[in-house]
């Protein structure tokens, strides 16, 4: 079964232009999905219909089956941990205990729990001993921590993460894949997210969607979408290491479709090495 | 350890509370006697940083100015007369009031701004104050800095441009350049209300949402305090009014 779907949903704006035509999204539980595509093309409106910040004018989105209503809001809620691109909006209250509690408040943890929970979310994100500290003064790496942990402190099942790794440094964006990689292996968590870093999928995610104009353009396999040369029509861009390989095919060199940099550089060595 | 902090904040507000309202009595001195007794305790007891005094008599000089010209303008009673100086009793008594108010009111900042934000929102959970109005009170803390930060960014960005309120061009011209710049953050807080509200609502914000506070519990030594301080204002007040 599928832990979030949603069935040919059509949604525009108050200003009439049709932003969403069509989208069909499935996500199975415990998977790490991403969502490519242009500036535009509609991955942020996808999401917020994902908890019920925007409804489809058309089709209909479930979480665990059931249908999102404007009845069942705070349970479908619940279940889901949504990350906006931008920390400071995320986070709102004075110190970082009191924000990351926000959650699991209104959720109606009771008060051990909130506390337990706090240090757990804060502990997962590399962030204990921040408790009292404003969050006006953090880098916003840390507050993008701080936001996640706000999160996780509910227990969702599902995250959706908005351009998760934009504002993060090369070392920031390895933590955070480790950081996603891990709550999937500890927590069974199923991650949603959109990047315009296309490089930082490998490794990382199971599939891939490509979003362009409100449409699903494709969808699959993390190495079979980034690999496909469609993609560059889309205005999109291969990670580095399939262009290289699609460019030794080029020039007829016979490699294997590498996984990953360190296949593809013995490969070649050893290609080197049998000429000789 | 933030169970401590807040209480310290409560009851130095409370206190100092007191202190503000004690010496907006008519009867100068007492005012100055409570101010300094309860302050003295308050800066042993709670061990405030004396820097935070120093900001106090930076300030003094501002409002004493005032205060002390009182005696040579106000009143019916003169008590000392330099050939066409006179010093009025009532001046004079209203003079010391203006003065005592004056350092009551800046230590009560001084000491509040001492403590962290967070510490006075719980010592108001503490007194009962509804939630809805803490809950608007900790977006206010959160967001007051971001906006001046938010207000620092246009700044800037017009100034690179070579914009300065000194520069060289009409005046009407500035106006506009200023009001597209209120204009800005106008439009920038209301979008950015937006995308907070829609944060919020996804960690299941509603009416009843509040901002999370541990109860605290007052030991038996802060407790007495601040009965002592509280009680000592109060009686003192009382005695004022027989
Ligand atoms: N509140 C809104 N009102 C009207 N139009 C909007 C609103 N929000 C977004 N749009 C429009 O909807 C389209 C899709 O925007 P969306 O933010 O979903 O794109 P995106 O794929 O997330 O882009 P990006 O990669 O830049 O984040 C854009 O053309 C945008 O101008
Ligand atoms: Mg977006």
């Amino acid at each position: 079964m599928h832990i979030l779907e949603a069935k040919n949903i059509y949604f525009s704006y108050n200003n009439g232009l049709q932003i969403l035509r069509g989208v069909n999204f499935k996500v199975k539980s415990g998977k790490i999905v991403a969502v490519i595509g242009p500036n535009g093309a509609g991955k942020t409106t996808l999401f917020k219909h994902f908890n019920g910040l925007l409804f489809p004018e058309r089709g209909s989105v479930f979480v665990k089956g059931k249908k999102i209503r404007k009845e069942n809001l705070m349970e479908i809620r619940r279940e889901i941990g949504f990350l906006f691109q931008n920390p400071d909006d995320q986070i709102i209250a004075p110190t970082v205990f009191q924000d990351v509690a926000f959650g699991p408040l209104n959720f109606g943890f009771d008060e051990n729990m909130i506390e337990h929970n706090v240090r757990e979310a804060l502990k997962l994100v590399g962030m204990e001993g921040y408790e009292n500290k404003s969050p006006h003064n953090l880098s916003y790496g840390q507050k993008k921590r701080i936001a996640i942990a706000g999160i996780l402190a509910y227990q969702p099942s599902i995250m959706i993460l908005d351009e998760p790794f934009a504002g993060l440094d090369p070392e920031g964006v390895r933590d955070f894949k480790r950081l996603l990689l891990k709550l999937r292996k500890d927590l069974g968590l199923t991650v949603v997210f959109s990047s315009h870093d296309i490089n930082a999928l490998l490794g990382l995610v199971d599939r891939v969607h490509v979003m362009i104009d409100g449409q699903i353009l494709l969808e699959g396999k993390t190495e079979e979408v980034l690999s496909n040369p469609s993609l560059e029509k889309a205005g999109l861009e291969m990670p580095v290491l399939f262009r290289i390989y699609h460019a030794l095919i080029h020039k007829g060199v016979e490699i294997p479709f590498p996984a990953d940099e360190t296949e593809i550089v013995e490969n070649l060595v050893r290609i080197l090495n049998d000429e000789k | 350890m933030m169970k401590s902090e807040s209480n310290t904040g409560l009851i130095v507000v409370y206190a100092f509370a007191g202190v503000v309202i004690a010496v907006s009595a008519t009867k100068v001195l007492t005012g100055i006697i409570i101010f300094f007794f309860s302050s003295m305790v308050s800066v042993l007891y709670f061990k405030i940083p004396f820097k935070n005094f120093k900001k106090i008599v930076l300030m003094i000089p501002f409002g004493g100015f005032i205060a002390l010209f009182q005696p040579f303008t106000k009143g019916e009673h003169v008590i000392i007369s330099l050939s066409f100086i006179h010093i009025y009793a009532e001046g004079l008594d209203f003079g010391l009031l203006l003065l005592s108010r004056l350092v009551a009111s800046f230590s009560f900042i001084v000491l509040v701004s001492s403590l962290h934000e967070h510490e006075i929102l719980a010592a108001m959970r503490w007194l009962r104050l509804p939630t809805q109005f803490i809950f608007m009170l900790s977006l206010t803390v959160r967001y007051l800095k971001e906006f001046y930060t938010m207000l620092n960014v246009l700044k800037n960005s017009i100034t690179c441009r070579g914009f300065s309120l000194k520069a060289k061009m009409p005046y009407k011209r500035k106006i506009r350049i200023v009001s597209y710049l209120m204009g800005s953050l106008v439009v920038s807080s209301i979008e950015r209300g937006e995308r907070t509200y829609e944060a919020m609502a996804s960690r299941g914000y509603s009416v009843s949402s509040k901002i999370f506070m541990r109860e605290f519990n007052i030991n038996i030594r802060e407790l007495s305090l601040t009965v002592l301080l509280i009680s000592c204002v109060s009686l003192i007040r009382l005695l004022e009014l027989l």
